[in-house]
């Protein structure tokens, strides 16, 4: 599960560098965003620009992610693709997140240490 | 695999094993079948999600601690695709699931599968025969498909 984490307007960015979140990786994701969003902190924005195509594992998988992080750490999703918009929008689970038509604009994530 | 057809319709036969990764590749395949075709993107879509969520469920469910063969076909008519999809798992019942969408702000993490495929498949039927479920259903095309074979 390839990740890339960068900052953009105080929010953590996680872009995801897959073309599909499905059955197969649903898993993968929620342990990758475990690790991502280890340290509490700011809110979160997942792009899914890279993502042509998503399944309900991964919609579910999306969805045990704005649980594992909790009502104080806002899980947003941005950039969503025409396939990937229509999951969101036949559940009705675009009700429930905050949606970005586009990519946030991300600095590199500053180093630490 | 595409195969010939007696009627000069592009068919594609083909079948995976049930494994996730292995319905990934099929699902992959049909996507591209389907562009290759000429199939306007909309349709492609309403057909990748339902097969996803058919060919998961049959590898989850049907299948889940045994491992089996899902064969399935795809049919381009004039003004639909035809889909048969055919499995050796346990029986289900699709009448019973699938009516309603979880609640979104129960913040359920699943049981929206079947929900997508009555929201997209037009159609379906299911038959059990012999040990054999066989699942069918068709997606509307909204204009008549671009397809190659039909120019000759």
């Amino acid at each position: 599960m390839q990740m890339t984490l960068g900052e953009a307007g105080g929010a953590l960015v996680i872009e995801l560098r897959e073309t599909r979140l499905d059955a197969a990786v649903a898993i993968r994701f929620k342990d990758a965003i475990r690790s991502a969003t280890a340290h509490p902190g700011s809110p979160v924005i997942l792009d899914l620009g890279n993502v042509e195509f998503m399944d309900s594992s991964g919609l579910g998988a999306i969805v045990g992610a704005m649980k594992l992080l909790g009502p104080e750490r806002p899980l947003e999703i941005a950039a969503l693709s025409p396939g990937v918009r229509k999951v969101f929008r036949l559940t009705r689970m675009d009700t429930v997140f905050r949606i970005h038509d586009h990519s946030p604009d991300t600095q590199a994530f500053p180093a630490t240490g | 695999m595409i195969q010939s057809d007696p009627t000069p319709l592009p068919v594609l036969t083909t079948c995976c094993n049930s494994s996730l990764n292995d319905v990934r590749a099929l699902l992959v395949q049909v996507d591209k079948f389907l562009h290759a075709q000429g199939t306007p993107a909309e349709w492609v879509e309403d057909m990748n999600i339902i097969l996803a969520e058919v060919l998961s469920n049959i590898a989850r469910h049907g299948y889940s601690d045994m491992s089996g063969r899902i064969d399935l076909e795809i049919r381009l008519g004039m003004n639909e695709l035809r889909c048969r999809v055919s499995d050796k798992g346990r029986p289900f019942d699709p009448k019973l699931i699938g009516h309603r969408a979880p609640e979104p702000t129960r913040l359920r993490e699943g049981g929206y599968g079947w929900f997508l495929i009555r929201s997209l498949a037009r159609a379906l039927t299911y038959h059990r025969v012999k040990d054999t479920n066989c699942l069918t259903f068709w997606v509307p095309v909204g204009h008549k498909l671009p397809i190659a074979a039909l120019a000759d």
